[in-house]
């Protein structure tokens, strides 16, 4: 049995326990599907096998996974900042004390190396480590900008690497400038800002850069009180806006022709739990909302979207596997470890 | 075969894992609506786009979880027409295989008798929202307290003398007010109504109510209304608010001068 045959024996099975689930498990509840046309997934929450009074989380903030196939967590609990986790949920290892304001997480193959970018919205820094935690360099606030009087100025939430090494730093929570470096951490150039023009963003939360045209690679950030995606060139000029009305969306992240966020919440129902998943195709069309509304466009323009089922509190990101599963990491939802969300086929 | 056996195995073990899961809740229906207040009459169109599911409402009925519901539940299929005084709709998602969401509670209000003029205390800079006619403008509804329609004061005192456009029977004052203690927002601590009494040329009590705080109260917006036994007829009203001076003991801002945060002044 290959694993397409493994995989589609996995969907007549799935079939058979949403309809007669208590004759397998006894008193189990059938597993919670979420989602939409073929982006359907099995959410697990117990993903997570940590003891947590050993290895306790705060917010869980970012997910990435490394080359060897390994999960990692950022949050900001300082007993242990990054844990390492293998696919089934088993902790492999944990390390970081000195980060309180752990945020954002990017991975970065450089000469087939990984290495990490760590954004500390308390330190008010970038920091770049090896996989393991080793510092191997540190961007304060950008004092080339005449716009940044001190440190407390700049609250980084998010890095993207271009493929050059050009680093770009999202100032989600200071003045929404998308900063862009080169490989050594020297200034080049900055853009976005707060304001009411398209090239303006209103907390700046998340940036990535998206390959799936390999001619032409570009910018999405993170608009998260316009609840939108903006582009841009990675010269940083302006190309168009992806509304996503309803959602306030976190970082963009891109696996295969996919684009898939974390909506920290619904716009109709803030700060009450009304966070779930979105997920984009290769169009930048929603096609799938896990734990959220279906989603429809009127005459070219998407409808409102929200929360239907309270499957997540305040998910903040999502890192996607080889396997395409999802693991979520949440914001403010009772210290819990991320949840799984496998694939149905 | 063996391999098959262990493949069957592995599922089994797997959704085990992911049939653990509990039982979840829906969230509450979506409601849109451009104001709480209207004129006439006014639809609200509610949705809740999950397959299978439905929303159940209740209209008019003040109380839920099976203490004294009077009213009929509903399923919703069309926009409800609204018309009466005061509408309270509580509603909720419901679907098999969920719990059904937590009820979602909106209370729509009619217009009363028309204001020509308001004038008195003006808000705090930070929220003045659209200025002081916004109190007679028919718009509210949003809970957040950057929204335009709020006015904040965090004074001892507000007064507010309002003229109606001709002199009118009048025997109910609502008050549109925000509770949001969280965010240091509370309910006055009192309002004194007076009316201009025509044939004697002179303002006379027309009711008062004084609020107590000895608990933390939800987030929401909270009607308070001031109604004398009889009508009287005026085309002026004087209007006493005491904001809370001092946030209770059990609030983290024990001690701190409240906010109080009015949009809409409806007179009947």
């Amino acid at each position: 049995m290959n694993r397409k045959e493994f995989l589609k024996l996995t969907g007549v099975v799935t079939t058979g326990l949403i309809t007669v689930p208590n004759i397998i498990f006894g008193k189990s509840k059938p597993p919670i599907i979420l989602g939409h046309q073929n982006k359907k997934y099995i959410l697990q929450t117990s993903w997570s096998k940590a003891d947590i009074k050993k290895f306790p989380v705060n917010d869980c903030h970012e997910m990435v996974q490394d080359k060897s196939g390994r999960i990692l967590l950022l949050t900001n609990e300082t007993k242990n900042n990054v844990l390492l986790y293998d696919r089934s949920g088993k902790l492999l290892d944990a390390w970081g004390h000195e980060y309180p304001g752990a945020h954002g997480l990017t991975l970065h193959h450089e000469n087939s190396t990984d290495f990490l970018y760590i954004c500390d919205n308390q330190r008010h820094q970038v920091i770049k480590t090896t996989i393991d935690g080793k510092v191997l360099m540190t961007l304060d606030y950008p004092k080339e900008i005449e716009n940044y009087k001190n440190a407390a100025q700049y609250v980084p939430t998010e890095t993207a690497i271009a493929d050059n090494g050009d680093i770009y730093v999202a100032d989600g929570y200071g003045l929404d400038f998308i900063i862009q470096y080169n490989q050594k951490g020297e200034y080049i150039r900055h853009f976005g800002g707060r304001g009411t023009e398209n090239h303006h963003l209103k907390n700046a939360h998340g940036i990535c850069i998206d390959k799936r045209n390999p001619t032409a690679p570009v910018l999405i950030v993170t608009s998260r009180e316009e609840q939108a995606f903006k582009r841009f060139t990675l010269e940083g000029k302006y190309i168009d806006t992806i509304s996503l009305p309803g959602a306030w969306v976190c970082r963009p992240v891109i696996k295969g022709d996919y684009l898939y966020a974390a909506v920290l919440q619904s716009n109709i129902n803030q700060w009450d739990n009304s966070g779930f998943i979105t997920i984009l195709d290769k169009e930048n069309k929603v096609v799938s909302n896990l734990g959220g509304s279906i989603p429809y466009y009127e005459n070219g323009k998407l409808v409102e979207m929200y929360q239907t089922i309270k499957a997540f509190k305040y998910p903040h990101d999502v890192c996607i596997d080889a396997d395409e599963n999802i693991y979520v990491a949440q914001w403010n939802s009772g210290k819990v470890y991320p949840y799984k969300l496998t694939p149905m086929i | 075969m063996r391999n098959h056996f262990l493949y069957i195995i592995c599922l089994l073990c797997f959704y085990k894992v992911a049939a653990q899961n509990e039982t979840l809740q829906l969230s509450k229906p979506y409601v849109s609506y451009p104001s709480i207040f209207f004129r006439d009459s006014m639809e609200v169109k509610m949705k809740f786009d999950l397959i299978g599911a439905n929303i159940q409402y209740y209209i008019d009925n003040q109380m839920y979880n099976n203490k004294k519901i009077s009213a009929q539940k509903h399923f919703y299929r069309n926009p409800i027409v609204l018309k009466k005084d005061v509408n309270h709709i509580i509603a909720t998602s419901n679907c098999d295989g969920f719990l059904p969401s937590e009820p979602l509670e909106v209370t729509f209000i009619k217009a009363g008798i028309p204001v020509k003029k308001v004038e008195g205390t003006l808000p705090n800079p930070k929220y003045h929202g659209n200025g002081i006619q916004a109190l007679t403008d028919l718009k509210g509804g949003d809970i957040k307290i950057s929204s335009p329609d709020w006015l904040g004061y965090d004074q001892d005192t507000l007064e507010f003398e309002m003229q109606l456009e001709s002199p009118s029977w009048v025997q109910n004052i609502l008050f549109s007010f925000l509770q949001n203690e969280d965010s240091w927002v509370f309910l006055p601590n009192k309002i004194d109504v007076q009316y201009f009494d025509t044939e004697k040329n002179q303002f006379k009590d027309f009711g008062s109510i004084v609020q107590y705080f000895d608990t933390k109260g939800k987030s929401q917006i909270k009607f308070i209304t001031i109604k004398t036994p009889q009508k009287v007829q005026t085309d002026r009203l004087k209007i006493t608010i005491n904001t809370l001076q001092k946030i209770p003991n059990w609030h983290p801002a024990k001690g701190n001068h409240a906010w109080c945060f009015l949009n809409e002044i409806i007179i009947k």
